[in-house]
C-alpha cells in the first residue's frame, strides 16, 4: 500500500522549518527509489506548539518536533524499520481526532 | 475590599461546577474528561528581559519587588481567565446544531480545554495571591458573556452559529495564542509554566477553525461576501485584544519582566517599549493574512477573494477606536461609515439566510 508523508505547512510549521524539512524528505524518498511513499504538504494538525509535525498515513505514525537530523530516521521508517519513538509525543485523544478526519478523506 | 466566599481551592472546585450549572452546561457532555492544573516547561529559569533580567524566576509572588508588580501580574492573570470562560458561555449554544458529530465532538474539546484553562488562572489565583487572588477568581466565574460585562469586548460579542464559531476560532483563539506566547516568557515562574501547556491545547482550537473554514470555502454554499462579513466582524474585534496603542501597562509589563514580545526567543532588534501592543497585533496580521491567503487557493478564478479588514477598521479602543475608517482603511464621513458597516458586517438579514443555508447539511464539508 502507498505511504504518504504528510507534511504539515501552516504557519507555526512553516516557522520552524517544515518547508526545509518537506524538500530534504521528498529529496531522500527519490534518492532512496522509495516508489511507493508519497510526500505532500498538509494545512495542519492541530498542534502546532510542537511541530514541525509529520503524519504517515494510512499507517497513522505521528511525528511532532521533527528536526533535519530527524529526516534519515524518519525514511528508514519509511523503507520498512522501526518507529521513530522519541518523535512521538502527541496525546493520543488528538491522535485520534485527527486521524478520524484524515480517513474522511476530506483534506 | 470585599471578602470572597471562597477560602480554599477547593472551594473555587464547588464554585466552578456551579457556574456550570448556571451558564446551562451540560457537564455530562465532557465525559470522563478530568479538569487538573498542568504545567509545561519554562524557556529558562532566568527572567528573560527588563530591569530584572537574569535574576531567577520568581516562584512565589512574595519574592517580587514591589506590589505594582504583583498588582500588574494579578492583572494579566485575571484579564487571560476571564476570556476562557467566557468562550464557553458564548459558544455553548452551538452543542445543539453541529453540523456533523465530529464538529459536536470537537466544539466539546475546545470547551473543555477552554474551562481547564480558566481552571488552571484561578489555580494561581486562589493559590499565590491571597484574598485579592480568591475574590479574582470567584468573579471571573460571576461575569457572563452574555450579559455582556465579561472584561474584553471579543468576549461580550454573540456566537450565533457556525460559521461565528470557525471564524472565532481561527482569529480571536490566535489573539489566545499571541497572548499565551507573550506570557510564557513571563518572570512569574508559575505562570509561564501554566501558559506553556495551555498554548499546546490552543493549537487545535485554531485548527479547529482553520479546517471549518476551509471546508466552508470549499463547500461553495456560504455567499464568500457574508463569510467575509464575519471575517470584518471577529478581525476588528480580535485587534482590540492587543491593547491600546502607546500602552504604559504593556511598557511596564515588560519592564517588570512580566509578559514578553510575541518573539521574544528570536528577537535580534532592540525593544521599543512604547510599541509592543502595536508590534505584537503586526505579527497577528501578517498570520493572518498568510492563513486567509491559504484559503483563498480554494476559491475558483472570478470569484472575489477573502481579505482582512483594515486595523483601523470598527476599532473600540485606542487612536483609531470610534473612528469612521473603512475596511480598507479609508476615512469616511460619519454618515457614509454608518452605511458601510451595514453593508460589511452581519445583519439579522444575512443570519436569516445562512438560517436557510444551514437546513442543508452540504454547506461545509462533511466530515462523516
Amino acid at each position: 500500500m502507498k505511504q504518504i508523508c504528510l507534511v504539515c505547512q501552516n504557519v507555526d510549521c512553516k516557522s520552524r522549518g517544515s518547508e526545509a524539512l518537506m524538500k530534504e524528505l521528498e529529496k531522500k524518498v527519490t534518492d532512496k527509489g522509495l516508489a511507493d511513499v508519497e510526500v505532500r504538504p498538509y494545512m495542519c494538525f492541530g498542534a502546532c506548539q510542537e511541530g514541525p509535525n509529520i503524519v504517515l498515513y494510512p499507517e497513522k505514525s505521528w511525528y511532532a518536533g521533527v528536526k533535519m537530523e530527524d529526516v534519515n530516521d524518519i525514511l528508514d521508517h519509511l523503507a520498512g524499520g522501526p518507529d521513530v519513538k522519541r518523535l512521538d509525543r502527541i496525546d493520543p485523544s488528538l491522535k485520534e481526532l485527527i486521524y478520524q478526519l484524515l480517513d474522511t478523506g476530506v483534506f | 475590599m470585599a471578602r470572597s466566599k471562597i477560602s480554599t481551592f477547593d472551594d473555587w472546585i464547588d464554585y466552578f461546577r456551579q457556574w456550570q450549572k448556571d451558564i446551562g452546561y451540560d457537564s455530562g457532555l465532557l465525559g470522563d474528561y478530568k479538569f487538573e492544573t498542568k504545567l509545561g516547561e519554562i524557556h529558562t529559569p532566568e527572567i528573560e528581559f527588563g530591569d530584572f533580567r537574569g535574576q531567577p524566576k520568581w516562584q512565589r509572588v512574595e519574592q517580587m519587588p514591589n506590589q505594582s508588580i504583583r498588582d500588574a501580574l494579578l492583572n494579566l492573570i485575571v484579564y487571560q481567565g476571564d476570556t476562557e470562560f467566557a468562550s464557553v458561555e458564548q459558544q455553548k449554544n452551538l452543542l445543539d446544531n453541529a453540523p456533523t458529530d465530529y464538529d459536536r465532538q470537537s466544539l466539546i474539546r475546545v470547551n473543555s480545554e477552554e474551562m481547564r484553562h480558566g481552571w488552571q488562572m484561578c489555580y494561581l489565583l486562589v493559590t499565590y495571591f491571597g484574598d485579592s487572588g480568591r475574590l479574582e477568581a470567584q468573579k471571573l466565574l460571576e461575569r457572563r458573556a452574555f450579559n455582556g460585562n465579561r472584561l474584553l469586548g471579543s468576549f461580550n460579542a454573540p456566537v450565533n452559529n457556525w460559521l461565528d464559531f470557525f471564524t472565532y476560532t481561527q482569529f480571536v483563539d490566535r489573539d489566545g495564542k499571541f497572548q499565551l506566547t507573550m506570557l510564557s516568557h513571563s518572570g512569574f515562574a508559575p505562570l509561564a509554566e501554566s501558559v506553556t501547556y495551555m498554548l499546546k491545547e490552543e493549537s487545535f482550537h485554531m485548527f479547529t477553525g482553520n479546517t471549518g473554514l476551509t471546508r466552508i470555502v470549499r463547500a461553495r454554499k456560504i455567499p464568500l461576501p457574508i463569510v467575509q462579513k464575519y471575517f470584518n466582524k471577529w478581525l476588528s474585534t480580535a485587534y482590540d485584544l492587543f491593547g491600546t496603542d502607546h500602552s504604559s501597562s504593556a511598557q511596564w509589563a515588560y519592564v517588570w519582566g512580566l509578559k514578553g514580545r510575541y518573539n521574544e526567543h528570536e528577537a535580534r532588534e532592540p525593544v521599543e517599549k512604547e510599541k509592543l501592543n502595536e508590534l505584537a497585533r503586526e505579527h497577528y496580521l501578517a498570520e493572518c493574512r498568510k492563513l486567509v491567503d491559504a484559503l483563498n487557493q480554494h476559491i475558483p478564478e472570478g470569484q472575489p477573494r477573502l481579505t482582512i479588514p483594515d486595523f483601523k477598521f470598527h476599532r473600540s479602543i485606542g487612536e483609531f477606536s470610534g473612528k469612521p475608517y473603512s475596511i480598507r482603511g479609508e476615512l469616511l464621513s460619519p454618515d457614509e461609515y454608518q452605511k458601510h458597516l451595514v453593508e460589511v458586517l452581519p445583519t439579522p438579514e444575512d443570519e436569516r439566510r445562512l438560517n436557510e443555508i444551514f437546513k442543508e447539511k452540504d454547506w461545509v464539508l462533511q466530515m462523516n
